[in-house]
């Protein structure tokens, strides 16, 4: 009698354990997704998608983003691009010239220096600046932009970006980091016409601390050898994980 | 009466006996005296033959602890401060105590899929926080790491390549941290560093004997030491410093980042995130949530280093 009365309380502990451990197991499958700490009203929308569909796959993910059209961003000031154009305004010149509507011209009288390296051939120059007034730019629904709100051109492809330039993960920020915000426009950083950053030479490294009987000429040597030896490194780090992945491969297919 | 005489005569001879060691005690513990004073006044004069007063080295030798000073004292301590640094560095210094801003806590986020391993950073600090050029003190250590490792000990801050980024390689600036529970604030055996209200931790030179043992309890190696009398060149002095950051230092003394405290206390950026041209840096106050570094902490995939060791740093790295 006394061993079944321990079973039966050693039995209903465990139970009592049980519960809450399947209670936490099942949340934690439901939030799986939730890495990241979203706000409260996205957790709201994404309850209601768990429940219709499932499979949360990529393209849902994107509709949701972009259905948030309403942005509370904090207001912000960019200093003025117009200002640092030389040739502004553009239609002192543009008033004049006539306006030649092929596509895939080479500019030969003004302008040659620039070369359009953006949109990989989809682009050409009246994709981003407007036809009937050249001192704006323009939407895709050929509305005017003026030159000192050129993030709403860049926004409308690189929307993504244009959110996080809004709220502080992209782009720079200057002058202060409470009081007036300040942030540099797209085009402080990025050329329009070929955004690429192209590598830049660093400065240089720091010292090496190598005691008292070392020579100037050691340290470059030391530096190089170094770059040298981390290359072959990497090398043969990689070729290494290669044999490891493919062994492990087998032995899961076995 | 020879029983009288007898205990006269001993009476006699303990009173001389006492007097006597009386004496004795009163010459050696004056001699003791008169040597520490000397060595004290000797260190004094030494001070002063450097390029300080007598004046001057006697309070430097007295002063307290800056947590513990009143306000009179503090501006006192500024005063003798810039006479120093008038002698020695032979430029008119600035040095202030203004302090932290209320219901601020300050944090750092670092996008490394921006940084590109410039170093305009590492410049950018050395120059304004009037770091030594010989030897030279970087605050700021650039990582160049694999881009499939975050093993930092496989990581190398010597690169100096033609172009900058190498294909393959991600950089990560690492200074540092001013971690909530900082160890080398434990550790310090003299307390002379101490995290501020505004979540910066500082060094007082004045106070800080160059010990090390914040060097070994710092997991980031955020530590730097001056082995030598730092020596800056005339005309690249900032003169607008700040008792607890970028005040000209001595030999001996331990510094780090100071998140360019002389700046930030009063609304400016620090200097590393001016000097960015990537962007790549973003500062701001962690109590307010609608500042950048909140929107980075709940809408990015960030990492700080070193996470187990339970350091609390504020210092984020995010991904785009």
């Amino acid at each position: 009698m006394k061993i079944f009365r321990e079973k039966i309380i050693l039995l209903s502990i465990a139970i009592l354990f049980a519960i809450p451990f399947t209670l936490y197991q099942s949340s934690r499958v439901m939030a799986k997704d939730d890495a990241t700490a979203i706000p409260e009203k996205k957790l709201k929308e994404k309850k209601v998608e768990s429940i219709v569909g499932s499979v949360r796959s990529f393209w849902k993910k994107e509709k949701l983003f972009y259905q948030d059209k309403k942005l509370d961003y904090p207001p912000f000031h960019v200093p003025s691009r117009i200002e640092q154009l030389d040739m502004y305004p553009c239609m002192d010149c543009h008033e004049e010239t006539e306006a030649n509507a092929d596509k895939e011209r080479v500019l030969q009288d003004e302008h040659e220096n620039i070369k359009l390296n953006h949109g990989g051939g989809r682009f050409w120059c009246t994709t981003c600046h407007s036809f009937s007034n050249r001192n704006y730019l323009r939407s895709f629904k050929n509305k005017k932009i003026s030159f000192n709100e050129s993030y709403l051109l860049c926004g409308q492809c690189h929307f993504k970006r244009q959110k996080d330039w809004f709220f502080g993960g992209h782009g720079k920020r200057v002058d202060n980091w409470n009081g007036e915000k300040i942030i540099l426009l797209c085009t402080e950083c990025h050329n329009p016409h070929s955004p690429h950053l192209k590598p830049v030479a660093p400065n240089p490294p720091p010292e090496k601390h190598m005691g008292p009987y070392h020579q100037k000429s050691d340290v470059a040597d030391q530096s190089e050898q170094k770059h040298e030896e981390s290359t072959e490194h990497h090398q043969k780090k990689m070729v290494w994980e290669k044999i490891e992945s493919n062994y492990l491969r087998s032995k899961r297919n076995q | 009466m020879s029983d009288q005489k007898t205990s006269s005569q001993e009476n006699k001879k303990q009173q001389k006996v006492s007097r006597r060691s009386f004496i004795k005690r009163f010459g050696v513990a004056g001699a003791t005296l008169a040597a520490a004073g000397g060595t004290s006044t000797a260190v004094l004069a030494a001070e002063a033959a450097e390029g300080s007063s007598f004046g001057d080295a006697f309070s430097e030798y007295f002063q307290s602890h800056y947590r513990k000073m009143t306000k009179e004292e503090i501006t006192e301590a500024l005063a003798r401060l810039e006479r120093q640094a008038k002698r020695e560095w032979e430029v008119d210094i600035k040095i202030e105590a203004y302090p932290p801003i209320d219901n601020v806590v300050f944090g750092y986020a670092l996008n490394i899929s921006k940084c590109k391993g410039y170093r305009k950073c590492v410049d950018a600090c050395k120059v304004v926080n009037n770091n030594s050029r010989d030897p030279e003190i970087e605050y700021i250590r650039v990582l160049e790491m694999d881009t499939d490792t975050k093993n930092l000990e496989d990581s190398n801050h010597y690169y100096n390549p033609k172009t900058v980024p190498t294909a393959g390689k991600y950089y990560m600036p690492v200074a540092c941290h001013h971690c909530e529970r900082a160890p080398c604030v434990r550790a310090c055996p003299t307390q002379a560093t101490w995290k501020e209200p505004d979540g910066i931790v500082v060094v007082d030179y004045n106070w800080c004997i160059g010990c090390h043992y914040c060097v070994i309890a710092c997991p980031y190696w955020a530590r730097r030491y001056n082995w030598k009398k730092p020596s800056i060149p005339k005309k690249e002095i900032n003169t607008k410093t700040h008792y607890l950051s970028n005040r000209p230092r001595y030999r001996g003394v331990m510094e780090k980042c100071t998140f360019c405290l002389q700046r930030t206390r009063k609304g400016q950026l620090p200097a590393c995130h001016e000097a960015c041209p990537t962007g790549a840096r973003v500062f701001g106050n962690l109590l307010d949530p609608k500042s950048e570094i909140r929107y980075i902490l709940e809408n990015k995939t960030i990492f700080r280093l070193k996470e187990e060791l339970n350091t609390e740093p504020k210092f984020w790295y995010y991904t785009d």
